[in-house]
């Protein structure tokens, strides 16, 4: 994957992951000491995300604040929930989820955060960047793909270069998420 | 999902706050949300809950702090509670994670729940073998388990209990998922396949088998085989619809005097059984291990796949070239692939030959992982890397190029240049996302004549569209002679400065994302045109006559087209893709297939 010199900014690709692993995320990086280095979320299965894509159900939005409002939003995957949030910065998505009404399928690009509940969990949220309207076949195709990508990490563990500090964090049994994939797949099944 | 019984928790947690519950209409929401939205049905069920709560002003109610008359039995409580119990610890296990402080089971007479403790705000951990009351645990759910979590808020008292925990034995043919204790002994080893595993194979009682895993870290002990040993709270595990034991070597002990009258037999083969078929071998290759008499592709009337002829099935290898009747075959996968199986029982009896057509031709850019026919040349040939590669390089047809692989078999030909070949029965790989042609054992049939244009500058790449960057939609060009640039809202070139006369294109630059890549796509005005049936023409009457103008027009194009999958034919300049042609993507059931092969296989 090589890039031409003349492009100084690489857009960081959107991973597909599944709401159970993401749930099990909670380790965060930074890669560089620079300020604008971006934040890596690292997932499970051995790969660092920047941003996310995900299709899903959005089952509930609720409106917080009145002057700096920001939408928060639960949208569900097969395997379990995203926390969707999108406010003032991005009002795109923040204006699609104030029109849309749930139940209704979602399209959702954003950058996945990780912070502590007072509890002690760690809890990784999605910022969305874009929120769009989709259908059942668009949700269909996005699992077909999110399995695929998750076997592929899954396959390619050994040679991750963010192998070694997932194992480090998570230890991960992959088999569990070998199965998260094919129950997810067995649940879009007509 | 048992919707009446959602519908019964929902009602009685409604009745709780004094409102009484519409079963029909709850019933009704939970088949919209999990039948038509595909919600899993612990996130409708709180969706619902919430959803009523709110119509009558209400909120769901925090869990109070449960006093001792709430003490529950383990085999009582469900995900979702807040719960206080009594129970041993019976076992604790490694973190697996910095996050988590102890992982471990605790029981009662009644039966035993996993429980987990995080780091952050940890109260004291559990000492294996003690006696606790914990108070306010919260009993959710992980991977499909009761999972009891005891997190800062939990009140843990050791108390003063000395009496042994019976372990209640559950047989091997009665398991659920969860925490059970088995009495059964090892029937079979397995190779490791993985290494954090440390012994795997096959456990059995009167019952019935059920596969078991050891898993390192723990002591270094083996299950002696044919040894009866009483299993204590191990953990149950479902996957592909089997179950699997994991079991601590430490809280296993011997039973002396006791044997077991194991079952043998396979572990509930997760090879789905297939009828008699009538099939054609249209390939068959040398074998490559004892175990396996022959291997090749055989056409059956639902399609082609590939099939292993297992040595203990005692058969004569088939021929290729004739048909056959197959019974007690079962499908199965490998490598990702659906694979017809042929072992043990099975029977191949020799029909009279029939026609089998082979798959339709189909074109490089529609090729999708399976087996498939092909009418391409060779475009170029790389250095082979290894002596078992006879040839590789590209192949392509009018719609683009693949990677192709031709093993060194014995009967395998090497492509040559400037023919046209149909090659039927060519087996599709994907790795990483790209293609690849598996054609040695296909059928190759070079055309005496003929040629192909070959898309050689035409590459094909698949995501999502991900963004959709400014400047999409309708914009306006200078007409100058070969200026062409894009004019600002006011008709402003940077060259030619004022065009009042300019002209409307139709664009959408955005980046389509496969997961591993972001790359810069431009789709040009004739693939916008036939993917959104807008023309130019109607794209202009909107952005000439609507309120929003050209805003309505990307609003449109975004609103059909963010957050989907495209297939798109380009040609690259740098790092900008410019599409030559684009689809849709629709779900693919074969490659749901393959997936679900893939997640359940090696297992």
């Amino acid at each position: 994957m090589t890039q031409p010199r003349t492009q100084s900014y690489i857009r960081e690709p959107a991973k597909r992951v599944f709401a159970s692993e993401l749930r099990d995320a909670r380790y965060s990086f930074r890669e560089g000491d620079d300020e604008k280095s971006p934040t890596y979320i690292l997932l499970p299965t051995g790969e660092r995300s920047n941003r996310i894509f995900i299709v899903g159900s959005l089952t509930q939005k609720e409106k917080r604040g009145e002057q700096h409002s920001m939408y928060l939003a639960r949208v569900a995957d097969p395997t379990g929930t995203f926390f969707v949030s999108a406010g003032s910065y991005q009002p795109e998505a923040m204006q699609q989820i104030a029109k849309l009404e749930p139940p209704a399928f979602v399209a959702v690009v954003g950058k996945p955060n990780a912070y502590e509940t007072p509890d002690g969990n760690v809890l990784i949220s999605v910022r969305a960047e874009t929120v769009t309207a989709v259908d059942r076949e668009i949700r269909d195709l996005w699992v077909l793909d999110c399995a695929e990508a998750t076997l592929d990490r899954i396959d390619a563990f050994e040679n991750s270069p963010d192998a070694e500090a997932a194992r480090r964090e998570y230890n991960p049994n992959l088999e569990s998420y070998k199965k998260i994939v094919y129950d997810a797949l067995a649940a879009i099944r007509q | 999902m048992d919707t009446h019984e959602i519908t019964a928790r929902i009602s009685q947690k409604l009745k709780a706050q004094e409102i009484v519950a519409d079963s029909e209409r709850i019933e009704a929401k939970i088949n919209r949300l999990v039948m038509e939205f595909g919600v899993p049905p612990a996130e409708a069920e709180r969706t619902i809950l919430l959803d009523i709560l709110k119509e009558h002003g209400k909120q769901m109610p925090k869990p109070a702090a449960s006093s001792s008359a709430d003490m529950v039995a383990i085999a009582d409580i469900a995900p979702g509670e807040w719960v206080t119990i009594e129970g041993k610890v019976v076992s604790v296990t490694d973190p697996p994670s910095p996050a988590v402080a102890q992982k471990g089971v605790i029981a009662d007479d009644s039966g035993a729940i996993s429980f987990v403790i995080f780091a952050k705000g940890a109260p004291a951990l559990l000492r294996q073998g003690e006696w606790y009351r914990l108070e306010s645990a919260v009993v959710d759910e992980f991977r499909g388990l009761a999972n009891l979590k005891i997190h800062s808020g939990t009140v843990v008292t050791p108390i003063n209990e000395d009496r042994p925990l019976a372990p209640v034995v559950t047989r091997i043919a009665d398991l659920t998922p969860g925490i059970a204790s088995i009495r059964a002994k090892v029937t079979q080893n397995w190779d490791v396949r993985h290494d954090r595993m440390q012994q795997t194979g096959l456990l059995g009682d009167e019952s019935g088998t059920v596969k078991f895993t050891v898993w390192k870290g723990g002591s270094d002990q083996k299950l002696a085989t044919e040894q009866a040993y009483l299993i204590g709270f191990a953990s149950v595990e479902e996957y592909n619809g089997r179950l699997s034991v994991i079991i601590d070597p430490a809280s296993c002990s011997f039973l002396e005097d006791d044997d077991i009258e194991a079952r043998t037999g396979s572990a509930g083969s997760m090879e789905e059984a297939l009828p008699r078929m009538e099939v054609k071998v249209v390939s068959l290759e040398a074998s490559a291990s004892d175990a396996i008499a022959a291997q090749g592709i055989i056409a059956t009337a639902d399609g082609e796949y590939p099939f292993t002829l297992w040595a203990n099935a005692d058969i004569l290898p088939p021929e290729q070239g004739l048909c056959y009747a197959i019974e007690g075959a079962k499908m199965g996968s490998f490598r990702g692939a659906s694979r017809i199986s042929i072992g043990e029982g099975a029977l191949i009896t020799p029909i009279e030959d029939r026609f089998f057509p082979p798959p339709p031709l189909t074109t490089v850019a529609d090729l999708s992982p399976g087996i498939a026919s092909v009418r391409v040349k060779l475009v170029q040939e790389w250095e082979s890397r290894s002596d078992r590669m006879l040839q590789t390089g590209l192949i392509g047809d009018e719609t683009g190029v693949v990677k192709f692989i031709l093993w060194n078999t014995g009967g395998a030909c090497k492509l040559e240049e400037n023919t046209v070949y149909n090659f039927f029965y060519v087996i599709v790989d994907e790795y990483n996302g790209r293609l690849s042609v598996n054609l040695t054992h296909a059928t190759a049939l070079p055309e005496e004549e003929g040629d192909i244009e070959v898309a050689r500058d035409g590459t094909t790449i698949t995501g999502a569209l991900v963004h959709i960057a400014s400047g999409s939609g309708i914009v306006k060009r200078c007409p100058e002679e070969g200026c062409n640039r894009v004019l600002s809202r006011q008709n402003f070139c940077p060259i030619h400065e004022f065009k009042p006369d300019f002209k409307y294109d139709l664009r959408i630059r955005g980046s389509l994302d496969d997961g591993h890549i972001a790359r810069n796509i431009l789709i040009p005005r004739e693939v916008v045109e036939s993917l959104f049936q807008m023309t130019l023409a109607e794209a202009q009457e909107i952005a000439e006559n609507q309120p929003l103008g050209a805003d309505e027009v990307i609003r449109q194009l975004t609103e059909r087209a963010l957050g989907r999958y495209l297939k798109v034919t380009a040609r690259q300049f740098e790092d900008l893709f410019i599409a030559n042609h684009a689809d849709w993507l629709t779900p693919d059931m074969s490659r749901h297939t393959a997936l679900l092969n893939r997640a359940g296989g090696d297992f």
